[in-house]
C-alpha cells in the first residue's frame, strides 16, 4: 500500500507542478512590448527623413501614451508598449533654414511644422512597427525648367520656329497645368533717361494714363505684352511630381520639318535644333488672327495632335515669338479675375488715341514663377523687367541669339527619382546654360 | 556800144543785186581769226545761212529792220538788229568760257517764248557739277537744292505744292521719290523732248498687276513705273541748253499734262572735254569731241560718259557702274537742209551684287542696254507755198533684266500656284533654298512726226503757220516675271483678299499701244495799239488709247515798251496712260485653308480663285491751265512775276473693288500615320480687292513766281539773283473710300465714305550772289534758301458713311438721320483725325550752299561745291498722334565733292 500511495502522490504533486508552471495566457494578463515607429516625409521624398521628429502613441480609448524622437533614418524606438490599438502622431517643425537645406525648396516662412497620424495601428507581439507620413501644405509648386528663347542658326537651323518652355512639377503633389497663364513681360530696351523712365531706364509705370496702383505700380505688379492660357477644366491636364510639359511655338520636329509622301526634309544643320513634335502643347495663332482679320505668319503650322493654348491677350505678335536677343521676360501666373485686370499704356503716351498700345497688369502676387533673362553682354543690357522680387538675377545665354543655346534650371536635390529643382529666385544662381536643349529631359 | 550797154546792163544787175544782199564777216574775238559754219539766222523768218572758211557770209534781206543771230557751239551767240544796210560788216564772237563778261549760272527768263518759260544754258548746267539731270532741275525756281541720289529713281515734278515729310523738311536726297498718287501723276504728266525726239516712261512695266507687286516687292525706291522719266539715266555729255516750259507749250508737243523739258544737244565743232566729277561714293567721268567732216560732210559729235556709283558704303547690294555713249551726225547745206542723225548706247556694268552676312544672304544682279537712234532731217524752200519741211523718226528699244535672290528658311512653305480655280493638296518648297526672281521689261517705242511751216507778212503782221502729224507705237517685247528651269518656286504667302503674284509675260499680255496727233500752230508777231505784240495759237489733236483730246494753246505778249511786257497763256493738255494700266489678264487670289505637320505627314489643302480682269476705259488725264505775267527790264534789274491756275482731272489711279467669294471650309479627320481625309461643310464669305486702274483723280494747283535778277555790279563784281514762289494746291479724289468691318456678324458689312480733299501751300524763295571776276575766270555762287512754309489741311470728315453693302454686297444708301445709329459703328472712319488735320511746319528756316569754279588759261577748269556749306540743321518739336514727342532735324548734313574739266 506505501509503494501505491507515494506513486500516486507522486504523480499528483507533477501534474500540480507541471499545471501550476504552465503560463496563463488569459487576457487579463498583459506585458509591454518594444515597438519601432518610422517616421519620413513620403514616397515622393524618397521616403526620406531626419532626427528627432517627435513621435506620440496615444491608445485608442485608454490612456496610454509614448513619445520618442526619431534617429536620422527616422525610427522612433519605444521600448515598452502597452499592446493595443493606437493613433500615431508624428510632428516636427523646421527653421526655414533646416527646410530649406533638407527639401531644396525655399520658404518665406520663419518655421514650418510638419506632422503626420495614422489612426488605429495595433501594437502587440506580432505587430510592432508601423510608418507615419508627415506632411505639410505643398511643398514646391510649378516653375520654368527650361526656356529656349535664342532660336537656331537662320540659315541652317530653324531660326526662330523652334522656341519653346518648359513647365516643371517641382512639388511632392499632383498639380494641374489647366487654366495656368503664361505671360511675355513688355519693357523697354533702351537705358536712356526720361521723364517717364526710373533710374535705371524702364518705364515708370506710375505714369500711365490711368494707373491707379500708385507707388506700387512699378514693384507690385508686371505689366505683359502677350498672355496665353493653358485649356482645361481643371482637371484635364495633371503634371505629375517631378515631370513637366513642354510649350512649344510649333510642334514639330524642327530636325525634319517636312515629310512629303515617303520623303523626309530636314534642314541643313539638323544638330542645331530640335524635336517638338512630342510637346504637351502649342501656340498657333492662326485661327485668333484669322478672326480679327490680321493675316497669320506663314510659319505657324498646326500639329493637329497637341492641344493649342488659348490667346488671352496679345499686343502684335503673330506666334510665340520670344526675343532671341533675350529682351524679354517670362511669368507663368494664376488668377480668377484676369477680366478685371487694367489695360495700360506705357507712361511715354501722352494722349490715348485709336491705336495706343496697351498692356495687362499682373499683379506680382498671382505670379507662380517669373525668369528675367536678357543679353550676354552686361553692358549692353536692355533695364530689368521683373521685379527683384520675383526674380532678383538675371539669366543669359553666352553666344547670344540664334545660337541654339537655352537656360536650364540646376538640380538642387534628388529624391530617388524625383528632382527638385533650384528655385531661390535669382534666375542668374538658379539656371546654367545648355548647348541644345531637349524638350522635357535634362542637360 | 554795145559792149557799153553789155557792160551797164551787166554793171546794173550787179548793183540790183548787191542792192538786196547783206554781207558780212565773222571773227574770233580773241585771235581775230575769221569763224567758219558760223549760223548766221534771220530772226523774223526761217531763213539761215553760214559763214565760209574766211568767215563770210551773204543773206539777201529786202525789208528792214531786220535781226540775226550769230551762233557757233563754244561761243557766246550774238544777236544784233540792223536798221539799214551796213557797208561792211564786222561781228566778233566771244569764247564761252568764265572770262567772259557775264557769267549766268541760274535759270533764265526765255527771251524767244511768249511765256513763262525758263532756259538753262550750258554755263549754268556746267557749273552744277551734276552727275545727273536730277542735280540740273534744281536750278528750277522753286526746286531745293540737295546731292542726288544714284540708287533711287529721281522723277522730277513741276508746280505743284504737294509735299512729304522729307521734302517738308528738306531731307530728301535729290528729287523726291514720294508714292503719293497726286505727285506721281504730276511727275507722269512731264514730258521731255530731246532735240526734237518725244522720250517717255510709258512702256515699261512691274512684275504683277493690281496692289501686289511681286515677292521682292517691285514697289522699291528704285521703280519708277507709271511715273515720269527716271533722270538719273539721261546723259549728260553735249547739252547745250535745256528748255523748261511749266506753263502752256505748243501744240507741237503732246503727251504731257504738267510741263515740257526740251534738251537741246550740242551740234558743231568743240575742242575736246574730259570731265571728272566726284561726289560721295560715285565718280563719274566723261569725254566728249565734236570733230568736223569735211567741207560738204558735216560735224559728228561724240560723247562718252562713264558713273561709278556706290551710294551706300555699308552696302552693295545696288552698286552700279554706267557708260553712256552718244554721237550725232549733224550736216548742212547752206540754205537747203539740216539733217542730224543721232545714235546713243547706254549700259549698266558690274551690276552684280552680293550681300551675304549672318542674317540675310542676297543677290542682285541687274542689266541695263539702252538703244537710241533718231534721224531730223529739216529742208527749206526758197519760194514755194511750204518754206520748211520736217520729218523725224526715231527708235528707242530698251533691255532690262533684274534677277534677285535671297536665301530663306521657312522650313517648308506650301506653294500656291494654280492657274485654274479649285481646292488643291500644295506641294513645298524646300526646307532652305535659293529663292529666285527674273523680271524682263523690253519696252520700245517708235516714233515719227512731218511738220510743213509757212512763213508770210501780211501788212505789219508777220505769221508763221506749221501744220504737223505724228506716230507713235509703244509695246514691251520683254518675257516679264518668270523662273528659269532649275529655279525653285518661293512659297507664296496667303492673302487676305490681296490679289496674289503669278508669273506673268509681258510680251504676250500687253498689246501694242498706238498714239496719233495731228497739229496746227499759228505764230503772229504784228502791233497792237502801237505796241509790239506777238502770239501763239494752236491746236492738237491726239488719239490714245481709242480715245480723241482736243488741245487748244494760246500764247500772247504785249510788249508796251522796253521795259515792259505783259503775257497771257491758256491752254487744255492731254496725258496718255502707261502700259502699265492698260494690261488685261486673270488675276489670282490664294488662301491656304490648312497646313499640318506631324512626323509622318504634312499636309497643306489651298484654294485658289481665277478672276478675268478686263481692259479699263482709261482716258488720258488732262489738265487746263491759265497762266498770265509780266516782265519788266530796267537797266540794272530784270524782274518777271507770273501767276498760274491750272485744274487737273481725270488723274490715273486705283479704284478698290471688291467681290464677296465662298471660300470652302473643310472637316478634316486625323489619322496616326497618313495624311488627314476632309470633307466640304460648307463655305464662308470672304472678300476679293482687286485695284482697277481709273481715272479720277482730281487737283487744283494756283500760285504765285517772282524772279528777279541784277546786272552785274561792277564794283563788287557780283550780281544777285532771287527767286520765290507761292504754291497752292488741292486735291480731291473722285472715289469713295470703304471700311471693313470688323465684327463677323454685324450686318452691315463694308462702309462707303466720301473722299475729303486736301490742301498744300508752300512759300520758298532763294537768293543767289554771284561772284564773277572774268579777268582771272572765277565764279563764286552763295545760294541761301528760305523755306516759309509748308502747310498741309486735310478738311473734317463725318465719321459716319453715307451708304453700305451688307453681307451679300447688296448696297443700301443710308439717310442722313439715321447715319449715327449704332448699327453702322463697325464701319465708321477713324475718329482721330474726323476734325480735320493741320498741319503747318511750324518753323521757317533756310539753307545755304556754296559753288567755287576757277579756269586756268591752260583751258583746265576746277570746280568745286558744298551743299549746306555752313552744316547748318535747324531743330524743330513735333508732337505724334500718339501723343509721344519727336524731334526732327531740319536739312541734310553736309556734303560736297568737286570736278575737274579739261578742254584741249
Amino acid at each position: 500500500m506505501n509503494k501505491l500511495f507515494r506513486f500516486s502522490f507522486i504523480t499528483m504533486l507533477m501534474i500540480t507542478v507541471l499545471a501550476s508552471c504552465s503560463k496563463d495566457d488569459d487576457v487579463n494578463v498583459i506585458e509591454p512590448v518594444a515597438a519601432t515607429i518610422n517616421a519620413n516625409f513620403g514616397e515622393e521624398f524618397d521616403n526620406k527623413s531626419i532626427e528627432n521628429i517627435e513621435v506620440k502613441l496615444e491608445s485608442v480609448g485608454g490612456t496610454d501614451s509614448y513619445t520618442a524622437n526619431t534617429t536620422t533614418e527616422g525610427k522612433a524606438s519605444f521600448d515598452a508598449v502597452n499592446p493595443g490599438t493606437y493613433n500615431v502622431k508624428a510632428t516636427i517643425q523646421f527653421t526655414k533654414e533646416k527646410y530649406e537645406e533638407f527639401f531644396g525648396i525655399p520658404t518665406s516662412e520663419d518655421v514650418v511644422n510638419f506632422s503626420g497620424v495614422v489612426e488605429g495601428v495595433s501594437i502587440n507581439l506580432d505587430v510592432n512597427e508601423h510608418t507615419v507620413s508627415l506632411k505639410t501644405s505643398r511643398i514646391g509648386n510649378l516653375l520654368f525648367k527650361q526656356i529656349f528663347y535664342a532660336g537656331s542658326s537662320l540659315f541652317d537651323g530653324a531660326g526662330f520656329r523652334d522656341m519653346f518652355f518648359e513647365i516643371y512639377n517641382n512639388s511632392n503633389e499632383v498639380i494641374y497645368a489647366d487654366n495656368l497663364y503664361f505671360g511675355q513681360v513688355y519693357g523697354r530696351t533702351t537705358t536712356s533717361v526720361k521723364e517717364y523712365t526710373l533710374a535705371n531706364g524702364q518705364f515708370d509705370w506710375s505714369k500711365s494714363i490711368g494707373q491707379t496702383k500708385g507707388a506700387g505700380s512699378n514693384t507690385n505688379y508686371t505689366y505683359a505684352d502677350h498672355v496665353f492660357k493653358i485649356p482645361g477644366t481643371g482637371n484635364q491636364y495633371p503634371i505629375n511630381p517631378g515631370e513637366s510639359i513642354v510649350v512649344a511655338a510649333t510642334a514639330i520636329n524642327h530636325k525634319e520639318p517636312l515629310v512629303v509622301g515617303d520623303q523626309t526634309y530636314s534642314v541643313n544643320d539638323p544638330s542645331l535644333t530640335v524635336d517638338l513634335s512630342g510637346a504637351d502643347f502649342e501656340i498657333n495663332m492662326v485661327n485668333y488672327l484669322n478672326s480679327i482679320g490680321k493675316t497669320p505668319l506663314d510659319s505657324d503650322v498646326d500639329n493637329p495632335a497637341v492641344p493649342n493654348l488659348d490667346v488671352v491677350f496679345h499686343t502684335n505678335a503673330k506666334d510665340l515669338i520670344l526675343d532671341p536677343l533675350g529682351r524679354d521676360s517670362f511669368i507663368i501666373f494664376s488668377t480668377d479675375e484676369i477680366e478685371s485686370f487694367d489695360k495700360l499704356p506705357t507712361p511715354q503716351t501722352t494722349e490715348i488715341v485709336e491705336g495706343t498700345k496697351r498692356y495687362i497688369q499682373i499683379p506680382n502676387s498671382a505670379i507662380i514663377d517669373g525668369v528675367e533673362t536678357n543679353k550676354p553682354d552686361p553692358t549692353s543690357r536692355s533695364p530689368r523687367r521683373l521685379d527683384t522680387s520675383v526674380d532678383g538675377g538675371v539669366a543669359s545665354v553666352p553666344l547670344g541669339h540664334y545660337s541654339s543655346q537655352a537656360i536650364i534650371r540646376k538640380v538642387a536635390k534628388t529624391f530617388g527619382d524625383r528632382k527638385v529643382l533650384q528655385d531661390t529666385n535669382n534666375s542668374e544662381n538658379d539656371f546654367e546654360v545648355v548647348n541644345v536643349p531637349v524638350p522635357g529631359a535634362w542637360k | 556800144m554795145k559792149a557799153k550797154i553789155s557792160f551797164s546792163i551787166f554793171f546794173f544787175f550787179i548793183v540790183i543785186n548787191s542792192f538786196g544782199q547783206f554781207r558780212g564777216k565773222v571773227l574770233d574775238n580773241e585771235t581775230k581769226q575769221p569763224l567758219r559754219d558760223v549760223l548766221v539766222k534771220d530772226q523774223g523768218s526761217l531763213r539761215w545761212t553760214v559763214t565760209n572758211e574766211n568767215g563770210y557770209f551773204e543773206f539777201p534781206v529786202k525789208v528792214y529792220p531786220i535781226t540775226f543771230k550769230f551762233h557757233l557751239l563754244g561761243k557766246v551767240d550774238v544777236i544784233k538788229t540792223y536798221k539799214s544796210l551796213p557797208k561792211e560788216n564786222i561781228i566778233y564772237l566771244k569764247e564761252d568760257n568764265l572770262k567772259i563778261d557775264e557769267v549766268v549760272v541760274t535759270a533764265k527768263r526765255s527771251k524767244k517764248s511768249t511765256g513763262s518759260n525758263i532756259v538753262l544754258e550750258k554755263q549754268a548746267i556746267e557749273l552744277v557739277q551734276a552727275q545727273s539731270l536730277a542735280d540740273v532741275m534744281q536750278l528750277i525756281p522753286g526746286k531745293s537744292i540737295s546731292e542726288s541720289n544714284l540708287h533711287e529713281r529721281q522723277i522730277l515734278t513741276l508746280r505743284t505744292a504737294i509735299f512729304d515729310e522729307g521734302q517738308a523738311n528738306n531731307t530728301d536726297k535729290g528729287l523726291g521719290a514720294s508714292n503719293n498718287p497726286y505727285l506721281i501723276n504730276n511727275s507722269f504728266g512731264v514730258g521731255y523732248v530731246i532735240d526734237g525726239v518725244p522720250i517717255n516712261n510709258n512702256v515699261s512695266l512691274s512684275g504683277g498687276r493690281g496692289s501686289y507687286l511681286g515677292i521682292f516687292n517691285n514697289a522699291t525706291a528704285n521703280n519708277s513705273v507709271g511715273m515720269g522719266l527716271d533722270l538719273k539715266n539721261l546723259s549728260l555729255e553735249n547739252i547745250e541748253s535745256i528748255d523748261i516750259v511749266q506753263g502752256i507749250s505748243s501744240a507741237k508737243y503732246g503727251d504731257h499734262n504738267t510741263g515740257l523739258i526740251k534738251i537741246n544737244k550740242a551740234h558743231g565743232h568743240t575742242p575736246f572735254r574730259f570731265s571728272s566729277t566726284l561726289r560721295g561714293g560715285s565718280i563719274g567721268a566723261s569725254l566728249s569731241k565734236g570733230v568736223s567732216l569735211g567741207e560738204n560732210t558735216g560735224f559728228l559729235n561724240l560723247g562718252l560718259d562713264y558713273l561709278k556709283s556706290d551710294s551706300d558704303p555699308r552696302n552693295s547690294i545696288s552698286n552700279f557702274d554706267r557708260i553712256n555713249f552718244s554721237s550725232s551726225w549733224f550736216k548742212q547745206e547752206k540754205g537747203k537742209y539740216r539733217n542730224t542723225l543721232s545714235f546713243s548706247y547706254g549700259q549698266h556694268l558690274n551690276a552684280d551684287n552680293s550681300v551675304a552676312n549672318s542674317i540675310s544672304d542676297r543677290r542682285k544682279k541687274v542689266d541695263n542696254n539702252r538703244f537710241r537712234i533718231s534721224n531730223n532731217h529739216k529742208r527749206y524752200y526758197k519760194n514755194s507755198f511750204v518754206n520748211e519741211l520736217e520729218a523725224l523718226v526715231s527708235l528707242d528699244y530698251s533691255i532690262n533684266k533684274t534677277f534677285n535672290s535671297v536665301r530663306k528658311n521657312n522650313g517648308g512653305e506650301p506653294v500656291l500656284n494654280s492657274y485654274t480655280e479649285g481646292t488643291y493638296e500644295a506641294t513645298y518648297t524646300p526646307v532652305a533654298f535659293r529663292a529666285h526672281e527674273n523680271i524682263e521689261n523690253k519696252p520700245f517705242s517708235f516714233f515719227t512726226k512731218i511738220e510743213a511751216s509757212k512763213v508770210f507778212s501780211l501788212n505789219e503782221t508777220k505769221f508763221k503757220i506749221s501744220l504737223g502729224g505724228t506716230f507713235g507705237i509703244d509695246k514691251n517685247f520683254g518675257r516679264g516675271n518668270f523662273n528659269e528651269a532649275d529655279q525653285k518656286l518661293l512659297g507664296n504667302s496667303s492673302s487676305s483678299g490681296g490679289s496674289a503674284f503669278r508669273n506673268v509675260n509681258f510680251n504676250d499680255i500687253v498689246p501694242a499701244d498706238k498714239k496719233i496727233s495731228t497739229y496746227l500752230t499759228t505764230n503772229i508777231k504784228s502791233t497792237l495799239f502801237g505796241k509790239l505784240w506777238a502770239s501763239e495759237l494752236g491746236l492738237r489733236y491726239d488719239n490714245y488709247n481709242k480715245i480723241g483730246t482736243f488741245s487748244p494753246r494760246f500764247n500772247t505778249t504785249l510788249k508796251f515798251n522796253n521795259q515792259f511786257k505783259a503775257r497771257f497763256g491758256f491752254g487744255l493738255f492731254a496725258k496718255s496712260p502707261a502700259l502699265q494700266t492698260l494690261f488685261p489678264g486673270e488675276v489670282y487670289y490664294d488662301y491656304v485653308l490648312a497646313d499640318y505637320r506631324t512626323n509622318q505627314y504634312s499636309f497643306a489643302l489651298a484654294h485658289t480663285f481665277v478672276r478675268e480682269y478686263e481692259n479699263p476705259d482709261i482716258k488720258p488725264s488732262k489738265t487746263i491751265k491759265y497762266e498770265t505775267g509780266f516782265d519788266y527790264n530796267h537797266e540794272y534789274f530784270h524782274a518777271s512775276v507770273t501767276g498760274y491756275f491750272n485744274k487737273q482731272y481725270d488723274g490715273f489711279t486705283n479704284q478698290s473693288t471688291f467681290e464677296i467669294a465662298e471660300l470652302p471650309v473643310y472637316e478634316y479627320t486625323f489619322y496616326e500615320d497618313r495624311k488627314p481625309d476632309y470633307v466640304q461643310t460648307g463655305t464662308t464669305p470672304t472678300v476679293l480687292r482687286y485695284s482697277k486702274p481709273t481715272n479720277a483723280l482730281n487737283s487744283k494747283n494756283l500760285g504765285l513766281e517772282l524772279l528777279i535778277g541784277t546786272r552785274k555790279i561792277k564794283a563788287i563784281n557780283t550780281r544777285f539773283s532771287l527767286s520765290g514762289s507761292y504754291r497752292y494746291t488741292n486735291t480731291f479724289s473722285d472715289l469713295d473710300g470703304y471700311v471693313f468691318s470688323e465684327e463677323s456678324d454685324s450686318e452691315a458689312f463694308i462702309g462707303v465714305h466720301k473722299a475729303t480733299p486736301n490742301t498744300y501751300e508752300t512759300i520758298n524763295s532763294s537768293i543767289t550772289a554771284t561772284h564773277h571776276i572774268s579777268s582771272i575766270g572765277l565764279v563764286i555762287t552763295l545760294t541761301a534758301e528760305q523755306f516759309w512754309m509748308s502747310n498741309y489741311r486735310s478738311s473734317s470728315y463725318n465719321v459716319n458713311p453715307f451708304a453700305y453693302y451688307d453681307r451679300d454686297l447688296n448696297y443700301f444708301e443710308i439717310p442722313e438721320s439715321e447715319r449715327g445709329n449704332d448699327k453702322y459703328i463697325p464701319i465708321r472712319r477713324s475718329a482721330s483725325s474726323a476734325g480735320g488735320v493741320n498741319s503747318n511746319r511750324s518753323k521757317i528756316f533756310a539753307n545755304y550752299h556754296l559753288k567755287l569754279a576757277k579756269e586756268f588759261d591752260n583751258g583746265l577748269r576746277v570746280s568745286f561745291y558744298a551743299v549746306n556749306f555752313l552744316n547748318h540743321l535747324p531743330k524743330l518739336e513735333e508732337v505724334n498722334s500718339d501723343g509721344t514727342i519727336s524731334i526732327r532735324e531740319l536739312n541734310r548734313p553736309i556734303s560736297f565733292g568737286g570736278s575737274i574739266t579739261y578742254k584741249f
